[in-house]
């Protein structure tokens, strides 16, 4: 790990970070807040989990340097565990529980249709 | 939340380096592996902690609500990893890993919100 590797995880980082929030903020300006935050949850997570396959596999993004800020940086902070957990105490045990269970499938078949994706596109 | 509220410079400048410096400590923090992607798991686990902690310590200060919980815990957790190891673990054909992952990975950081919100 060299000091190029971390400061290309912070800019990935920074740039995913940023992107969830806006996302989550737009969605609740047009929405409203009730169902824009488990909404947004559901997206930014398949979609980076997605996201993370295609990289991981697409010969494209071999380099050492592109894997530190498309992957460990803009997918790891486009993505959280954090707020599922805090989403798990926001929402009734009836309605959390089935959402997670299914943004976790969708994002282990996610993860997987990327990583395909990412072998077919040359 | 309003446009202004959304587009204030304060809060993205603030979740932009918040969620660099998160994604940093846990980049650090994956390399930690053995049967299971410890680092990642303890990553997601401190997060899930500081970010219940931080909604209830913050509580009405949506600058820092919106920089420690959707900057720092943001980029410091991580869903994309835990879906990545979960499939190249059940690609190897033992189901129970990925499975073992999963209920660690839920169980121990939802605790840890809860525990984060109580203490908060």
């Amino acid at each position: 790990m060299t000091s190029r590797d971390f400061s290309l995880v912070f800019l990935g980082g920074s740039l995913g970070a940023l992107l969830r929030y806006l996302i989550g903020g737009t969605l609740e300006l047009s929405l409203g807040s009730s169902i824009a935050g488990s909404l947004s949850l559901l997206i930014v997570n398949v979609l980076g989990a997605m996201f993370l396959g295609f990289v991981n596999f697409n010969s494209r993004f071999n380099s050492e340097s592109s894997k530190s800020f498309w992957a460990a940086g803009f997918c790891g902070g486009f993505t959280t565990m954090s707020s599922v957990a805090l989403f798990l105490y926001q929402y009734p045990p009836l309605l959390a529980m089935p959402a997670a269970a299914v943004m976790f499938g969708f994002g282990f078949i996610g993860y997987a249709a990327g990583a395909n994706l990412g072998r077919a596109v040359k | 939340m309003t446009i202004a509220e959304v587009f204030n410079p304060v809060v993205l400048i603030g979740i932009a380096l918040a969620g660099g410096l998160g994604s940093v400590i846990r980049f650090a923090m994956s390399k930690w592996q053995g049967y299971l992607p410890w680092g990642i798991l303890l990553a997601n686990i401190t997060a899930s902690f500081f970010a219940g902690w931080a909604v209830v310590y913050f509580n009405g200060n949506d600058t820092w609500v919106a920089i420690t919980v959707v900057g720092l815990a943001g980029g410091l957790s991580t869903f994309s990893s835990w879906a990545g190891a979960a499939v190249q673990m059940a690609a190897t054909g033992k189901a129970f890993r990925p499975a073992i992952y999963t209920i660690f990975t839920l169980v121990l950081s939802s605790t840890a919100a809860y525990l984060g919100l109580l203490l908060g």
